[in-house]
């Protein structure tokens, strides 16, 4: 099984880069990772008026959609069947550690609680680019990581669908219940068999191999 | 070219207690297992009622972080069982949740919510010899649980997978939804004029597939897809795009044409807005080849929501319905307010065909999912 690289997008703590051609360290654009509600503006002269509230992980992953430009590589038509599929170790662990405080209180965090759904996050992204093919979040642990490829490429594969936003994403600002801080939203647009506008060819990552099976991308975003 | 995908074997641990046959014949009769809370009855939430697995069913003692593992080993007992006890040496297991285990979010211990954690639990308790897979697609994990297992054996990749849907109503997820205002103060009537929202159950569904027809149960996981509404993450599309273009491309797989499905499942949660989109969304999907849909059913005044379990649970009584030839009524409801292309009976519905039954499911994220059951 195989797939065609069309483009791909890096989010991390240092800062946001891919193949439509940025790189930028959050130190020299002066924001936190994973940006503000004026990064869309500074970076892509674009307005998103609420995404200075959508949770981190859908920032990751929204910014990463931009880096890898996913309104101009696939056109309207396509993004209306294009499917996502995205890993997480970490699921929504940092919303559902600040939803989980909120039990005792009178008053839970309720406008929180959707983003306990790793789904909801990646609800986001779809609905930015209009992204209509199914939407799945898998789940992966300690050495699993690669299934949101290996599952795009299934869907690729089967015919299921001819075109993924897959990727990881990981987030939590402070270590927490024994994890580690960590922040990375990595996108990569698949595309079934071989196209000419490729960037390069995804080949089946095998588990439990010490390579980051992402690591490819993120090399082709540098 | 797609191989065939039989289902092999089924189990559930629902509010009507243990087993396929409690859940189905509970549902069909009419009933409903929303009762007064009882192990929830310490929580502070604005519903009196939710959908538990009975005192008695099992053991008191488990922890409720552990339960969900629990109710999965009995529902996977139960489809192993009706599956003949099938070499698990070459079975791998796709786990559909929201959150699965919540020890160390909520009291101590190494869930962190993590599907995945779940997964590699029951993977290797039961010997598994294929990696384990998790999923969580908000309530519609259960039916893209059907479809990615499905998708395994369809192409070749593995000749049997175990899917089991999971989720068991906690403090976490009851003041999450109330938070939101989402709960029904009582039983909820998805499709009634009256609804104010959903009532929460407890659920689990276990699902052999085969590539092997002779292992069949004379059930096809005939076709599977997904869709999502890109609109809002909370809230449905208002013409029911998402939930159409799932029902949509999942007979579209089949190799059917609309008009070919006799019965269907509805996602039907009781919010005002689930329901009303998803009736005007079936409503028109079903329109180039009918002035009204295949009679359609929800189940969730009968179990309450079960989340990541609904899929499983609710494409179990999809099956019945191809099995019994007949749809069940839609408790609760007694007015619709919704598009009347839906069509929903209030008696136990007779089908003069039963061939293909159609599931759909909706989540948070926009998320749909949808799939066709042929007998």
């Amino acid at each position: 099984m195989n797939a065609s690289i069309l483009a791909c997008g890096i989010v991390d703590e240092v800062g946001i880069a891919g193949t439509r051609g940025i790189h930028a360290t959050w130190q020299d654009l002066e924001m936190q990772a994973p940006g503000t509600g004026k990064t869309m503006k500074v970076l892509f002269d674009k307005a998103d008026p609420t995404f200075r509230r959508i949770d981190l992980l859908a920032r990751c992953l929204v910014l990463a959609c931009e880096a890898a430009d996913v309104e101009n590589v696939l056109s309207p038509e396509i993004r209306q069947e294009t499917a996502i599929c995205v890993e997480t170790d970490l699921g929504a662990l940092a919303t559902d550690l600040s939803f989980a405080s909120s039990l005792g209180d009178e008053c839970v965090h309720a406008g929180i609680f959707p983003y306990s759904l790793t789904s909801t996050s990646l609800g986001e992204v779809a609905l930015r680019y209009k992204l209509r093919g199914p939407t799945v979040s898998m789940s992966v642990r300690d050495g699993d990581a690669g299934e949101a490829l290996r599952e795009a490429l299934r869907m690729l594969n089967s015919g299921d669908c001819k075109h993924v936003v897959t990727g990881v994403v990981n987030t939590l600002t402070e270590p927490a219940v024994g994890r580690e801080a960590t922040m990375r939203g990595l996108v990569a647009v698949l595309s079934a068999g071989n196209t000419s506008k490729r960037l390069g060819t995804l080949t089946w990552p095998e588990r439990g191999t010490a390579t980051d099976p992402f690591e490819q991308f993120a090399a082709m975003c540098r | 070219m797609r191989r065939p995908v039989f289902v092999a074997g089924r189990g559930a641990v629902s509010g009507f207690g243990i087993g396929v046959k409690a859940l189905v014949d509970g549902v069909f009769a009419g009933e409903t297992a929303l009762q007064a809370r009882v192990r929830t009855g310490g929580y502070d939430v604005a519903t009196s009622v939710v959908g538990e697995i009975p005192e008695g069913a099992i053991d008191a003692g488990i922890a409720e972080n552990d339960l969900p593992r629990h109710t999965s080993l009995l529902a996977i007992d139960e489809a192993f069982e009706e599956a003949g006890q099938p070499d698990r040496s070459a079975m791998g297991i796709v786990l559909a949740t929201t959150k699965a285990d919540m020890s160390g979010i909520c009291g101590e211990g190494p869930g962190l919510g993590s599907p995945m954690h779940l997964a590699r639990q029951l993977s290797q308790q039961l010997e598994l010899g294929i990696e384990p897979s998790a999923l969580s697609c908000a309530c519609a994990s259960g039916v893209l649980g059907i479809s990615t297992a499905a998708r395994r054996i369809a192409t070749g990749e593995c000749d049997r997978m175990l899917v089991i849907a999971v989720d068991v109503i906690n403090e976490f997820i009851l003041k999450g939804f109330g938070g939101m205002g989402a709960l029904d103060p009582e039983r909820c009537r998805p499709f009634d004029e009256e609804r104010r929202g959903v009532s929460l159950g407890d659920g689990a569904a276990a699902i052999v597939l085969s590539a092997n027809e002779q292992e069949s149960i004379g059930i096809r996981v005939a076709g599977y897809a997904g869709a999502n509404d890109a609109c809002h993450v909370t809230g449905p599309d208002y013409e029911g795009l998402g939930i159409g273009l799932a029902a949509t491309r999942a007979v579209q797989h089949a190799g059917l044409s609309m008009a070919d499905i006799d019965s269907m499942h509805l996602h039907a949660t009781g919010t005002r807005a689930n329901d009303k989109s998803e009736a005007i969304g079936l409503g028109n999907a079903f329109a180039e080849v009918a002035d009204k849909t295949p009679p359609a059913f929800g189940s969730k005044s009968q179990t309450g929501h079960t989340l990541g379990a609904a899929g499983g649970i609710e494409s179990l009584l999809a099956i019945a319905t191809l099995e019994r030839s007949e749809v069940p009524k839609n408790v609760g409801l007694e007015n619709s307010n919704c598009d009347p292309r839906l069509d929903l009976p209030t008696t136990i519905r007779k089908l003069s065909r039963a061939n293909h039954a159609l599931k759909v499911a909706s989540g948070f994220g926009g998320v749909q999912g949808a799939a066709v059951f042929s007998a």
